[in-house]
């Protein structure tokens, strides 16, 4: 009997058969424990700390490649058999779930109780809401409503002492104790494992439309793009592809029909031969749109470019030259709305060492004007030197304390977030 | 304090910045809630995040623990001073330093009054959304403190949606610069950590705000009740019927009658047992869409009649009302207990009624003022401080609506903060595990717990703060 074997019956003796996954397509495959509750979930941390094990939480793991592959990891920790609705209030317009819920799922949820679920992310179906959460991933949704860490209202994390502590609440309102929730958001599981998530909801669209135009060259839609963002209305998402021969921009709009509807006639005056879908086939579309302008079907290196909205008409034609210059081809997204770029890195970087130069170079050229570039879905011969999410943050050093101080013995396989953390 | 340490802060922020005569400490002596007291060693007032830092470097090294104070308007006692310890003010440094009109952002020193951050933008057609009732004297680096709320937090969130950057001086005097706005964080998100951390992680000297455009039109509604339990209920519907004005508002009849016989008189009937403000913004076709239909509820909800502010002045007058209401009730008590709970807002109607009974069993004269849309009660007790008796009464009243209202899935503050008031209530709401993980982030942030010392989390609640130094 090999140690893998023996750690796997540990591990079955908490929560049943043990399955192996991949964390990333470029590594073995590792025991995989799915806890059952909150109190299996405990229990497992707590094997993991007195054995000193190492554990990468997971939720369907449409997100580990936006991190370094860890150095040594013992198993996997997927909350994906965590799914019960803890409370949902709908007069209240607030929702409880576990973590490993589906994004579908809990957004029919959400849609039956009258509201409409925000960050509405790209391939809800291979999404959790804690693993969501924890990535802090938003959705195109991000103009109208904010991103994903202004609507979360309270958490349940199981800590690395191996206890479910929770933070914030389930109240639209509420100050009460630090927002350690604002911590766990965005942490990438490196500071414990989210089993509960409290929402804030908001109303469902009483109608839909999305609104599209073609553009010659990109100078024209970002032209179009400004125009349609001045307007009064509140657009929902709003982004611009590359098409064929040009680009192609897409507005979202939605909510109280007589809105949405004086909406609609402001954008049609400022977008000429635009083209109108409305109701649940605009829903459809928009959610494949959002799949596409976020890259999250990509099988290749991906990168994700962010900046204030002013610097957007001068940040992506430099992206555009750089990926010209290095003969990069793939798709390229924009969200101008909330200035964000999405670049898919098809060919032109099948070397790891090409694709971490050019991604340093990027790096160096637009932080003069403030822009950011993530690495995602990098082989991790790319990652040696590169850290993926970006140059060193100011206050690496307290958030590494902080990190230290939950987590003191790094049980939840520390190291591949940004920094090292 | 020494002689010499007052010298040597005195040479860091000249002889302006530093208050240590008795009787100029007085006016620091507590916040808003008067009822706990404690004169500060000395206050100090720096000009520039350098000066705050070099100032700081100094209580450091002689390990003297720090109280952070915007304008003292706070009501959980998040401001007041600890014993040997030293206030830092900001009332010197109320710069706006940098207006952002295309990337609607703004920033600013932390003294900068709240409201003096609109007047500055509303030219450029931007405005600070969170609006406390207090904002005509209440600073952004005091609200980022506490997470500070308002009126119109309703629609467009708290102080912690609207803050993108910080830069903080720590407890050793180290500056640590956030001040890049940022779609997402890089790392952990400091800054979202950091708002309403209650003073008790570092002091925030700039603050990058953004700002909002100043909507098309904004319309305000009076709904005049004959009962408040009526009003609670419309509110409660408004919520179920997925509405988005960006005010709900209540006030009840020892509230207008305070208000109405004050400066602040703002033409609400003195005969009306509560009145419910509306206010909704945007286009027009979305405010006759979002008010049409919370019409139609306040009229089936028993609202005996609705008045629109017909003009700019006159729904500035039915703010002032509102917003002036806690100074109001000085007329009918010398001092005034502002309570802060949370409540889910399909139980307005219960909770208000069991703070009334509760007030009522104490024989204390309670006046309801809250925001409605966000289930934010502030059940406030008038009282006269030299009454001992009456002070008794007051917090044993206090004690048993937080108790009521967490009983029924609320929470101890909405927008006031925990401080020192409901300190000892946070195990109500957390467990020691839950509250262990908090001191240890705040142990990350200062190791030797000398930041506002004392608040927020009970003391025997865990280890880390019991292990704080005494000041010398």
């Amino acid at each position: 009997m090999t140690s893998l074997d023996v750690l796997e019956g540990r591990l079955a003796a908490i929560v049943g058969p043990i399955s192996r996954a991949k964390p990333r397509l470029d590594v073995e495959p590792l025991p995989l424990a799915a806890p059952r509750s909150v109190e299996e979930t405990c229990e497992l941390v707590r094997l993991a700390t007195t054995d000193k094990l190492r554990i990468l939480p997971v939720g369907r793991g449409s997100k580990l490649a936006w991190c370094t592959t860890p150095g040594h990891v013992d198993f996997l920790l997927s909350t994906r058999n965590l799914q019960r609705v803890v409370s949902h209030v709908p007069d209240d317009g607030t929702i409880t779930v576990e973590a490993g819920l589906g994004m579908e799922e809990l957004a029919s949820r959400c849609r039956s109780g009258g509201h409409f679920l925000t960050p509405d992310v790209p391939l809800p179906a291979q999404r959790s809401i804690g693993g969501v959460v924890a990535a802090g991933e938003s959705g195109t949704d991000r103009l109208r409503f904010g991103p994903v860490r202004h609507h979360v209202l309270g958490t349940r994390t199981v800590l690395a002492n191996g206890l479910a502590t929770r933070s914030g609440g389930q109240l639209v309102k509420n100050v009460t104790g630090f927002d350690l929730q604002r911590l766990y958001c965005g942490s990438h599981g490196t500071l414990g494992v989210i089993v509960e998530v409290s929402l804030r909801l908001f109303p469902e669209p009483e109608h839909e439309l999305r609104v599209t135009c073609r553009s010659s060259d990109l100078a024209d839609a970002l032209s179009l793009s400004r125009k349609a963002l001045s307007l009064p209305a509140r657009i929902v998402s709003l982004g611009i592809e590359r098409v064929d021969g040009g680009f192609e921009l897409a507005a979202r709009l939605f909510g109280l029909r007589p809105v949405v509807e004086a909406e609609r006639a402001q954008l049609l005056a400022t977008w000429p031969r635009a083209t109108i879908v409305e109701g649940a086939l605009a829903r459809s579309a928009c959610t494949a749109a959002s799949a596409r302008q976020r890259l999250a079907d990509s099988p290749h290196p991906t990168l994700r470019i962010a900046c204030m909205p002013s610097r957007l008409e001068v940040v992506a034609p430099l992206v555009q030259r750089a990926l010209a210059d290095a003969r990069i081809a793939g798709r390229f997204a924009l969200q101008p709305g909330i200035a964000e770029l999405d670049v898919e890195v098809a060919s032109g970087c099948s070397e790891s060492a090409t694709l971490a130069t050019f991604v340093r170079s990027l790096r160096a050229t637009l932080a003069k004007h403030s822009a950011t570039v993530a690495l995602r879905n990098a082989p991790r011969t790319a990652l040696v030197e590169l850290d993926p999410f970006g140059e060193r943050a100011p206050g690496l050093e307290l958030m590494r304390a902080i990190q230290r101080n939950l987590d003191p013995d790094g049980v939840f396989a520390t190291g591949r977030f940004h920094g090292g953390l | 304090m020494k002689r010499e340490l007052i010298d040597e802060l005195r040479g860091v922020l000249g002889a302006a910045g530093v208050i240590h005569e008795p009787a100029r400490l007085l006016a620091y002596e507590c916040d808003g809630l008067a009822l706990l007291r404690q004169r500060p060693a000395a206050v100090i007032l720096p000009r520039t995040t350098d000066e705050c830092a070099r100032a700081m470097r100094i209580l450091h090294r002689e390990k003297i623990p720090v109280v952070g104070r915007g304008a003292g308007t706070g009501l959980s006692g998040g401001a007041t001073p600890v014993e040997g310890g030293v206030l830092v003010g900001f009332a010197r440094m109320r710069d706006v330093l940098e207006v952002n009109v295309a990337d609607q952002y703004a920033r600013v020193q932390a003294g900068v009054v709240n409201v003096d951050l609109t007047l500055a933008v509303e030219k450029h057609g931007l405005f600070y959304a969170p609006d406390p009732s207090s904002q005509a004297a209440c600073t952004i680096g005091g609200n980022v403190g506490e997470n500070s709320g308002g009126p119109h937090c309703f629609k467009h969130g708290a102080t912690t949606r609207h803050i993108l950057g910080l830069v903080i001086v720590r407890d050793d005097g180290s500056v640590l610069d956030l001040s890049l706005p940022q779609a997402d964080p890089l790392g952990y998100d400091l800054v979202g950590l950091f708002v309403g951390s209650e003073g008790m992680f570092g002091l925030a000297t700039e603050i990058t705000v953004r700002l909002v455009p100043t909507p098309a039109v904004t319309e305000t509604l009076l709904a005049i009740f004959t009962d408040l339990d009526a009003a609670c209920d419309a509110v409660s519907d408004a919520i179920a019927a997925r509405l988005e004005p960006s005010a709900l508002e209540i006030l009840d009849r020892l509230t207008i009658q305070a208000v109405e016989a004050s400066v602040f008189a703002a033409g609400y009937p003195r005969e009306a047992e509560a009145v419910l403000l509306v206010e909704a913004e945007g286009s027009e076709v979305e405010v006759e869409a979002t008010l049409a239909p919370l019409r139609a509820i306040a009229q089936r909800r028993g609202a005996i009649d609705i008045r629109r502010a017909r003009s700019a002045t006159e729904r500035k007058k039915l703010w002032a009302g509102r917003k002036g209401a806690f100074g109001a009730m000085g007329r009918i008590a010398p001092d005034l207990y502002v309570a802060d709970v949370v409540v889910p807002r399909t139980k307005l109607r219960e909770l208000v009624a069991e703070s009334t009974r509760i007030a009522r069993e104490k024989r204390l004269k309670l006046a309801n003022v809250f925001h409605a849309g966000d289930g934010n009660l502030h059940p406030n007790i008038s009282y006269d401080r030299r009454d001992a008796d009456e002070v008794k009464r007051v917090l044993e009243a206090s004690d048993e609506i937080m108790k009521v209202v967490v009983a029924a899935g609320g929470s101890l503050t909405g927008e006031h903060g925990v401080g020192l008031e409901k300190q000892e209530f946070m195990s109500l709401v957390f467990g020691d595990d839950d509250m262990r993980a908090m001191c240890r982030v705040r142990n990350a942030w200062d190791p030797q717990g000398r930041l506002n010392p004392g608040k927020l989390i009970p003391v025997h609640a865990c280890r880390e703060m019991r292990g704080t130094e005494r000041p010398r």
